[in-house]
């Protein structure tokens, strides 16, 4: 094995010649092409031509034809210049490397050409090499604005720049020199070129990709065994590609590839001779056996969730008769498209769906890439497919999609109900063993549902389901609380076809290969394989695939970069690929190197949903004593000539063989450690104890030495039902251990029903309710809700606590109220409506900076007042008060770095309203409840009216139904169970309603207001700079129980409150644990959650 | 229907045999908060004088009992203020809301029953009751507008939440007013400012900042000088019995043109 030194070295070295090309040393001074003032020394091949501006530039007119400069031919270069299209539209491009010419077919046919023109294809449009090698990335101008390319040819490599971006990097095989010039297309085209100029430079020393990755000294062997067993129809071109790369790459590295198509060499024999299996875009699936029938369809058309169609292509004689199927994701378009003379059916691209048009990209195999443009008459369309230089009419009519149906079971506070849920659009119905009800408000997605019904005696309810394959789960809210429910659709399974998977057999000798200490390499399809093998889906990293809503260009994250995989990447790369969903998010298994930038597939902000968007693109594991690598990438056959992906591809090879010093890192554990709790509240305390609320007073010991829990109190509380009073938030002194043992409670006292700030003493296991100090009290009325109650340390030690408004501000006042009182209130404000009462009850508490309530106050440990406090000295006002305007701040927390506090608002019920998140920066802040909430500022409210206001840095409506939003710590840790780069920085929030817990980061951005539901005659758009939380990915999310707080451990490890029940306690209530747990050889016993 | 009915008739406490009684005792509790807020600017005045922040914590606790009636106890020791919870003092049983509200909270009588042993508090709360059904609306209006800007424009009244009828306990009485108004502090009462105020310095550990002491306790009298005199909201020249603007002072003028009292 050669040195650790020897792989950072080299992998160093070839990261740069990848990344960093760019920035060697010129060879020769620039030379001038074209200057703006003659075409002496270009030469016109074909029809049309290119004209002299004044301007400077020279434009193409007509085609198809080439302009080249023919005084000097040249080998490796640089070229630089500019160019404008007159529409979006214009083709043109340049052609590179090509012999004298007059036929400006021999330019396309042996050089290449760079494409100009943004309106194709992904295998034709700008900065793609024509046909060959698909951009990575648009990155153009609006037209009648200037571009610049710079295009690098060295050796066979051709990387271009459009922009400042890299958008290609592709290794060609034809002639090693040759002329430049540029395409005059057609007679619309009309591309302006200017300031171009040239610099011929050193030569590249390598004529391949394999060429570039050789490794100059010979190291001990790599044999890989390269399995691509598909059944033959999926990625060919890929496998393919990847073929010809790896056969390459065993002439100049150390790897020595075999490849086969043969799953029957995955036998303990056979693989003997290997030390890595590369399974590269392998679907595992065996061969059709000779005279089997015909498996076809071998893909099933699914039905699209949004809108389902019959077309039918007009070709001459003939009739080609299809179905598309567009389904809506809640965040993008997807679709197949399928027909009679095809086999499988393909994805769509680039869809657009509106009231008039269809259009969408799919790709036709061996055909190329189809754009189908289709209008609507009536119930009808009518339209086009192009193909190549083909047209094609198409008409079609929308078909009826089919209902779903789902045996569901809902778990009532009284006992579980079976009920059946048939989504069928408007004829949407929620049966029950009493008689069924409307569903209202359906939002059918293909991964989540959510509607609305009701049910006379009881009320409103909103219902936010997720939807994996047939089953669905989810929570319903309404009257009696959140009600679970889950169920499975009634379609009966398809049939599996005979003999298309693997036996047991042959993943048990992959296990086995492993267990030597081997590794096994994974690309692409080969997460798309064996979805019988419980085994194969854990040694891939739990999840297999899903769907793939995203086929364009989008930015890969690095998220680890200290491996040879990653080392080269920077910090993130642009490629244009097929996206993988998998079914079970591989991160908490796995050490991820790599996953998408959400915000390139248009995921970014308001993910409030049950998505876990949280997609990674390859990581690395252990398994069975062996190591795994994954990339999820290599859809395309161009992205394995790409020299940075085979780099990453080529070094996952080495990392799975174990001769690079790699850590695999390793992987999450949840357990309990106390279900005998109705947790509402909980702390940890320096040494990992945990103490443990519940709302009815009983407070708990965990003790992390003896891993027991021993109830230490039962505090007498007011009774919470209907008022939320109860004990609410408990603290653990942060000098319990340095003689200060004290625990702080904040409760409803029994008598006066005045919610207490207290602290007491802890001794002899028992907490000792006679040692009571009382630090705070804060009113309370008799009247439901909002409480809040959560406690929490300053990094000073000083004590905040968060306060309910205790109001009822959506409730109408006892007296009433005219319609021409309310009337006469809309005119006065230009009202078109009103929302009711905002400006009532809550003004009295949340924006009364005399009372305590609807705020987070701050005081000493004594219960005096710090002289910091934002409004400390002001006349009049309370001093405790830290921040206010805010209804029912349920929990916070404090930054133990900055300070800063990140507070979650439970926000009110009506269908428009919001829940919020907020953050204190540096206290005095007015989060402008009951004025404003979420981005819904209330009648006639604006922020310029609400002093000191703050908007919320997120915040999501019903959506996805209700709502309780809470926040959670803000996780920086580098103890031993800490989660690491992953989670680091990171501020988690949960939603006891949908019972999710996610977490994201904060950055600058902008809030914009709800201009949708606000009531004003004249709608203002309000647009205030804001920290806004992004990226917002899924921690985990809860079955039974629903996330109610949550804490960092002094070791990193993660500590939730899963509450069941509501005034009572439910059976699966308990405090639960995450840990990061390291692939020590000791912690290969343990065996990850999934 | 008889649930309705009880919430509809008198549900309170302070019963009043005579309507014209009831004018009587508001002027009397008028008279008495005057004298309360005389004596609370006296002690105020005592504060800003004071050598000694012990002194002028002691005049801020004479501050907070005129208010409510009762001391904080944050002369002897530190951390909490004392303070009668909503059950303690508030002018109902509880008993005219739904079953399961009394159940949770009793239906025994509030401990305290007289506005006399509830401070300035108390005693307004009981003025606008008694006034409300004031056959001379336009003066009594006057009083009530003045005195709410004092004690805050709270009522109670109630409303049902998850099924069950409820106390709504100093529920807003405005709700149409202009945003200014929910700006000021008038919504929820002058006098509850110098409240904060006294609390604020028998809270803070001065650490034996005299001089900061001092300034925190004129800040109080001038809020107390506030709840007698009123303000110019609007900048016309006169404080009116409006809505933001008429304090005790104007009150007092009022309720002798209401021919409630005698001044």
């Amino acid at each position: 094995m050669k040195s650790i030194t020897t792989d950072i070295l080299r992998a160093t070295c070839i990261g740069l010649l990848i990344a960093l090309g760019n920035i060697l040393p010129a060879q020769a001074q620039w030379q001038t092409l074209f200057d703006g003032s003659t075409l002496e020394g270009w030469h016109q091949a074909g029809p049309g031509q290119f004209t002299l501006e004044a301007d400077g530039s020279m434009v193409s007119r007509g085609g198809m034809g080439l302009f080249y400069y023919k005084n000097e031919s040249f080998r490796d270069f640089e070229l630089e210049f500019e160019w404008m299209a007159n529409k979006y539209n214009a083709n043109s491009g340049v052609f590179v490397r090509f012999p004298e010419t007059d036929d400006p077919w021999v330019a396309v046919d042996e050089g290449y050409e760079i494409q100009i023109d943004d309106s194709r294809d992904p295998d034709h449009k700008t900065g793609s090499i024509f046909a060959i090698s698909k951009a990575f990335r648009s990155n153009a101008r609006p037209a009648g604005e200037w571009n610049d390319f710079r295009i690098r040819v060295t050796g066979q490599r051709y990387e271009v720049w459009h922009n400042g971006a890299k958008v290609n990097d592709f290794v060609g095989n034809r002639g090693r020199e040759g002329f430049v010039g540029f395409q005059n297309h057609d007679d619309g085209s009309h591309v302006a070129f200017k300031n171009v100029r040239i610099r011929p430079i050193e030569e590249g020393s390598y004529d391949s990709l394999a060429e570039m990755m050789a490794t100059s000294e010979t190291g001990e062997e790599i044999r890989v065994l390269m399995l691509t067993a598909t059944q033959g129809f999926r990625h060919g071109a890929a496998i393919e590609a990847q073929k010809e790369a790896m056969i390459a790459l065993s002439q100049t590295t150390e790897l020595r590839v075999d490849t086969t198509e043969d799953v029957n060499m995955l036998n303990p024999e056979s693989l003997a001779d290997y030390d890595v299996l590369f399974l590269a875009n392998s679907t595992l699936r065996l061969p059709r056996p000779e005279g089997a029938p015909s498996p076809e369809p071998v893909e099933e058309m699914s039905e699209g969730t949004l809108a389902n169609y019959d077309i039918t292509m007009m070709v001459p004689d003939n009739r080609i008769e299809g179905k598309v199927a567009i389904s809506e994701t809640s965040d993008s378009l997807t679709g197949m498209v399928k027909f009679n003379l095809f086999p499988n059916p393909a994805s769509l691209m680039d869809i657009r769906l509106d009231a008039d048009s269809l259009v969408f990209l799919w790709d036709t195999g061996g055909m190329g890439i189809g754009q189908m443009m289709l209008g609507f008459e009536g119930d009808s369309l009518r339209g086009m497919m192009v193909l190549g230089e083909m047209q094609i009419p198409v008409v079609g009519t929308e078909s009826e999609p089919p209902p779903v149906s789902y045996a569901v079971t809902v778990t009532t506070p009284q006992a579980p109900i079976d009920a059946r849920l048939t989504l069928e659009g408007s004829l949407s119905v929620f049966a029950f063993p009493e008689g069924e009800v409307p569903i209202y408000d359906l939002i059918l997605h293909e991964d989540s549902v959510r509607f609305h019904f009701n049910i006379p005696e009881f009320g409103d309810f909103y219902a936010a389901g997720i939807i994996e394959g047939d089953n669905i789960q989810g929570i319903i809210t309404g009257g009696f609380g959140a009600m679970p429910f889950s169920g499975s659709s009634s379609q009966e399974d398809e049939p599996e076809f005979e003999g298309e998977t693997l036996d047991p057999g042959h993943v048990d000798a992959i296990l086995a290969f492993l267990e030597q200490g081997k590794g096994v390499a994974v690309a692409h399809a080969g997460l798309d394989a064996l979805y019988h093998s419980e085994e194969y889906r854990e040694m891939v990293g739990g999840g297999l695939f899903d769907s793939h809503p995203w086929t364009h260009s989008v930015r890969v994250s690095i998220e680890n970069s200290d491996t040879p995989a990653t080392r080269h990447l920077g910090d993130d790369f642009w490629v244009h690929e097929e996206i993988y969903v998998l079914d079970v998010n591989p991160r908490w298994n796995s050490k991820v190197l790599l996953s998408l930038d959400t915000e390139t597939v248009e995921l970014t902000e308001s993910v409030a949903g049950p998505e876990r968007n949280d997609y990674p693109l390859s990581w690395i594991r252990t398994h069975n004593n062996g190591r795994v690598f994954v990339t999820a990438l290599g859809h395309f056959a161009d992205t394995w000539r790409t020299p940075a992906f085979l780099e990453h591809v080529v070094q996952g090879l080495r990392m799975a063989a174990g001769r690079t010093e790699t850590d695999f890192s390793g992987h999450r554990i949840k357990e309990v450690i106390a279900d005998n709790v109705w947790p509402d509240d909980i702390a940890v305390d320096e040494q990992g104890d945990v103490w443990i609320a519940e709302l009815r007073g009983k407070i708990y010991h965990y003790d992390a030495e003896t891993d027991e829990v021993t109830q230490i109190a039962h505090l007498p509380t007011a009774d919470p039902r209907n008022v939320e009073h109860g004990l609410l938030g408990i603290e653990v002194d942060p000098e319990f251990y340095e003689g200060s043992p004290y625990i702080y409670l904040y409760y409803t006292e029994l008598h006066t029903f005045t919610n207490t700030l207290s602290r007491f003493t802890y001794a002899d296991g028992t907490l000792d309710l006679e040692s009571e100090h009382v630090l705070l009290r804060v009113p309370t009325e008799p009247q439901c809700c909002h409480q809040a109650g959560d406690i929490e340390w300053a990094p000073d030690s000083t004590l905040y606590l968060s306060t309910g408004d205790t109001g009822m501000s959506e409730v109408r006042p006892g007296w009433k109220l005219s319609e021409e009182q309310l009337s006469a209130f809309m005119n006065t404000h230009a009202l078109k409506d009103y929302h009711w009462a905002r400006v009532v009850d809550s003004e009295r508490s949340a924006q009364n900076l005399q009372d305590l309530r609807g705020k987070i106050l701050r005081i000493n440990r004594d219960g005096t007042i710090p002289h910091d406090n934002p409004f400390f000295g002001e006349q009049g006002v309370r001093w405790e008060i830290y921040a206010y305007g805010l209804r029912n701040p349920y929990r916070f927390k404090v930054d133990p770095e900055t300070s800063a506090l990140y507070i979650g608002v439970v926000g009110p019920d009506a269908s428009f309203d919001y829940d919020e998140y907020n953050i204190s920066l540096s206290g005095g802040e007015n989060f402008g409840w009951p004025r404003t909430l979420g981005k819904l500022f209330y009648n006639e409210w604006t922020p310029e009216m609400i002093p000191d206001y703050v908007p919320p840095f997120w915040e999501y409506d019903y959506e996805h139904g209700g709502r309780s939003a809470t926040v959670g710590p803000i996780y920086r840790s580098n103890g031993q169970y800490a989660f690491g780069p992953a989670l680091n920085n990171q501020i988690f929030v949960f939603d006891w309603a949908r019972r999710w817990i996610k977490y994201g980061e904060l950055v600058d951005g902008t809030f914009e207001n709800d201009q949708e539901e606000d009531v004003r005659q004249n709608v203002p758009d309000i647009q205030i700079p804001a920290k806004r939380l992004v990226n917002i990915r899924t921690f985990d999310t809860l079955g039974n129980t629903a996330p109610i707080s949550m804490e960092i451990g002094p070791d990193g490890s993660i500590y939730v409150a899963e509450f069941d029940g509501f005034w009572d306690p439910g059976p699966n209530s308990k405090v639960t644990r995450y840990r990061w747990i390291q692939n020590t050889p000791a912690s290969q016993e343990d065996s990850p959650e999934n | 229907m008889i649930q309705t009915i009880r919430i509809l008739c008198c549900t309170f406490i302070f019963t009043v045999p005579l309507f014209a009684h009831a004018q009587d005792q508001a002027g009397t509790y008028l008279l008495d908060i005057n004298d309360l807020l005389m004596q609370a600017s006296a002690a105020s005045q005592g504060a800003v004088d004071a050598t000694e922040i012990q002194e002028i914590k002691a005049q801020a606790e004479v501050v907070t009992e005129t208010i409510w009636g009762s001391p904080s106890g944050l002369l002897t020791q530190t951390g909490a203020a004392a303070t009668h919870g909503w059950k303690t003092r508030w002018q109902t049983d509880g008993t005219e809301f739904d079953e399961a509200h009394f159940e949770r909270h009793g239906s025994d009588p509030p401990l305290i029953a007289d506005p006399k042993e509830l401070g300035m508090m108390g005693r307004g709360r009981a003025v606008i009751k008694l006034l409300s059904n004031s056959e001379n609306e336009a003066h009594a209006d006057h009083v009530m507008a003045s005195l709410s800007n004092v004690i805050g424009w709270m009522r109670l009244s109630d409303g049902v939440t998850k099924g069950e009828r409820q106390p709504r306990i100093d529920l807003t009485h405005v709700w149409d007013a202009p945003s200014r108004f929910w700006n000021t502090s008038a919504d929820t009462g002058w006098l509850l400012e110098a409240y904060a105020q006294a609390l604020n310095i028998l809270k803070t550990d001065y650490k034996g900042n005299l001089a900061m002491a001092r300034e925190h306790a004129s800040a109080m009298a001038s809020l107390l000088e506030k709840c007698r005199t009123g303000q110019d909201e609007n900048g016309d020249g006169t404080v009116a019995p409006v809505m933001m603007e008429g304090g005790i002072d104007t009150a007092i003028q009022h309720a002798g043109y209401l021919g409630i009292i005698d001044r």
